[in-house]
């Protein structure tokens, strides 16, 4: 087990193995031997390895709940939500900023200079990121954009959605966390039956077809 | 004798039967087209081609319906039309080479060679240009493929373009499946030359065709999906984001109470190794040691002198010693971070910068007394400067306005 060493070590911190984070160890994952030699490890410790639906992120779920559990999962459940509504104005924010035609996902590379530059152009970025730095989830007392964002990407990098493959370089690497999010959230929009409005674009295309 | 009579009957029979279909031809393609034929509206004649088994009814519920002999006969007929309609260049290509190819046989047999050579030339120039027309095709959806149609900018025109593009594929592998080359085989006859243009070259091509029009249509495939995909979390987030404006104080169920949590709410708690130096590794020996020469001196458990924080009544109540506890505690913090940060530090700015509701009088006087209070060899790791002033204009009584702790290595 020794050489799984560093991987269940980040399991057990809370880490979200991706193949952006750690490709090698999502590769292993693949493995259904491999994942029940780490089950039978993780056994003691009333944890076991959970994925997304598409296995596209690995974590560590309660292997039995009690009421305990169940109520820290419920506040879990509560921090997730009180920061959905600005970890999807984020993503929205940057879609717009990229002019990109779709929603931030893994492997994407975002450049934090480029992004403060196109932001601190336009009066309508400038104000969205304004708001984000008002929510609990990137507090910023900063008043430019360049600090903003900032802290909005350190916040991010903490929370494991952003990868810095070099700390002197202002790339970052979406990683998988982001699709487990989006997963939640559609989990979420289908269990409280929540109406997505068409896009007009989308109106557009029903026109045609 | 006798089969030849029998020959004769078919032969009538055959003519007949013929005629028979000539005669009603406008009634037998309408119910080759599906249209339904009532029995009583046609009476004789329907009797007629049912006697002659060219209509037969099918099942007790409907009326009489055309034969599958007589339905393929007339596939057979029409069937130059109805590939017009699938694939244009590949329905006109193949009754242009019917054609040719009669023709250059037709020469060959009147010995007229040069005429049978000069239309082969012709012959083999329409086959190179299907295949050129086709590679040409294939480049033009490669290069969309490659470049995600880059050319239109929303997700939803990109879709109606691979969509576009997947008709385009389709339309192809339905008319190159139009060529039979069993047909071709037969047209080719003896003829040799023909054979190798229009059997063994077009059927290698043709496959080749094929194999790189299903790879085409399976990155479409592909990219169409990818292409939905991301249009649904599009929508997800931009549906959701509005919901959540509509609707601030948005609460979902308790997922983690239901009797079945969902899987991907169970998360669990992170759980922080702790860790420790295992010195029977001797091969990190050399690395721990330089780690322990690094770091600074543990700080000694000091031995804060009572008279630094003035005289202790043995009558003093608890609380005031705690407070008093806690303000050694507040300095030592300060002493620390001033030591962790190397960084020379005033006293007031870090007690107003930690918001700690020390009297600043006091706070001074602690500061001193502690640093005061150090042991030798940690005193000289310090130095503390005091900034002083006049009380007054005309006092010159000398007060400590502020202190500054700086590292002294």
């Amino acid at each position: 087990m020794i050489q799984y060493g560093p991987l269940l070590e980040d399991l057990l911190g809370g880490g979200f193995v991706c193949q952006v984070r750690d490709s090698h160890n999502h590769e292993r994952l693949q493995n259904e031997a491999l994942r029940e030699q780490l089950d039978q490890y993780l056994r003691p410790l009333n944890r076991r390895l959970a994925s997304s639906a598409d296995g596209a992120v690995w974590y560590l779920a309660w292997l039995e709940l009690n009421q305990e559990l169940r109520d820290s999962l419920s506040q879990q459940l509560r921090d997730t939500l009180d920061s959905l509504m600005p970890m999807l104005t984020l993503m929205q924010l940057v879609q717009d900023t990229t002019g990109s035609d779709r929603v931030l996902s893994a492997h994407d590379v975002l450049n934090r200079h480029d992004l403060a530059a196109r932001i601190e152009n336009n009066p309508s970025l400038r104000q969205q990121l304004q708001q984000l730095c008002t929510t609990r989830l990137f507090q910023s007392q900063s008043e430019d954009t360049g600090g903003q964002l900032k802290l909005v990407f350190e916040r991010l990098r903490q929370q494991g959605y952003l990868l810095q493959p070099h700390k002197d370089r202002q790339h970052f690497v979406v990683t998988g966390k982001i699709d487990y999010l989006l997963e939640l959230v559609r989990f979420i929009q289908e269990e409280e039956r929540i109406q997505l409005d068409d896009e007009p674009a989308a109106q557009q295309e029903a026109l045609l077809s | 004798m006798s089969s030849l009579d029998y020959q004769g009957e078919s032969f009538r029979q055959g003519v007949e039967r013929l005629k028979l279909l000539g005669k009603h031809a406008e009634l037998v393609m309408r119910s080759y087209y599906g249209e339904p034929i009532d029995e009583l509206g046609q009476d004789k004649s329907i009797e007629r081609l049912l006697g002659a088994r060219i209509f037969s009814h099918v099942d007790e519920h409907s009326g009489p319906k055309l034969g599958e002999p007589a339905r393929q006969l007339i596939a057979q007929l029409i069937a130059d039309e109805r590939r017009r309609k699938v694939n244009p260049e590949i329905g006109d290509f193949l009754e242009e080479i019917r054609r040719l190819a009669n023709e250059v046989n037709q020469a060959q047999q009147q010995g007229n060679h040069s005429h049978a050579d000069y239309l082969f030339g012709g012959l083999s120039q329409d086959v190179d240009d299907l295949n050129s027309r086709i590679i040409n095709g294939l480049e033009s959806l490669w290069n969309r493929l490659n470049s995600d149609f880059a050319f239109v900018s929303s997700l939803p025109e990109k879709m109606a373009e691979n969509e576009k593009a997947g008709k385009e594929v389709e339309r192809w592998l339905e008319g190159l499946k139009m060529i039979d080359f069993a047909e071709l085989i037969n047209l080719c006859g003896s003829n040799a030359r023909l054979r190798n243009l229009l059997v063994r070259e077009l059927q290698a091509q043709v496959s080749e065709h094929f194999n790189r029009l299903r790879e085409v249509q399976q990155r479409l495939i592909e990219l169409l999906a990818r292409f939905r995909q991301q249009h649904a979390r599009n929508r997800l987030v931009r549906g959701m984001l509005a919901h959540l404006q509509r609707h601030p104080n948005f609460k979902p169920g308790d997922y983690a109470q239901r009797t079945e949590v969902p899987p991907l709410f169970n998360q669990a708690r992170s759980l922080q190794a702790a860790a420790g130096l295992s010195l029977d590794r001797l091969q990190d020996g050399d690395v721990l040691r330089e780690l322990l020469q690094a770091l600074p001196p543990a700080p000694r458990p000091r031995a804060m002198p009572a008279e630094a924080v003035g005289a202790v009544s043995h009558a003093e109540h608890e609380v005031v010693l705690a407070r008093r506890r806690a303000l050694q505690q507040d300095v030592e913090g300060f002493f620390l971070q001033v030591w962790q940060q190397q960084q020379a530090r005033s006293a007031l700015d870090w007690l107003q910068g930690s918001k700690l509701e020390w009297d600043a009088e006091i706070w001074l006087y602690q500061v001193i007394a502690a640093y005061q209070g150090l042991a030798a060899a940690d005193k000289q790791l310090f130095r503390l400067n005091y900034s002083e002033g006049p009380a007054s204009a005309v006092n010159d009584l000398r007060i400590v306005r502020d202190l500054e702790l700086q590292v002294q290595l």
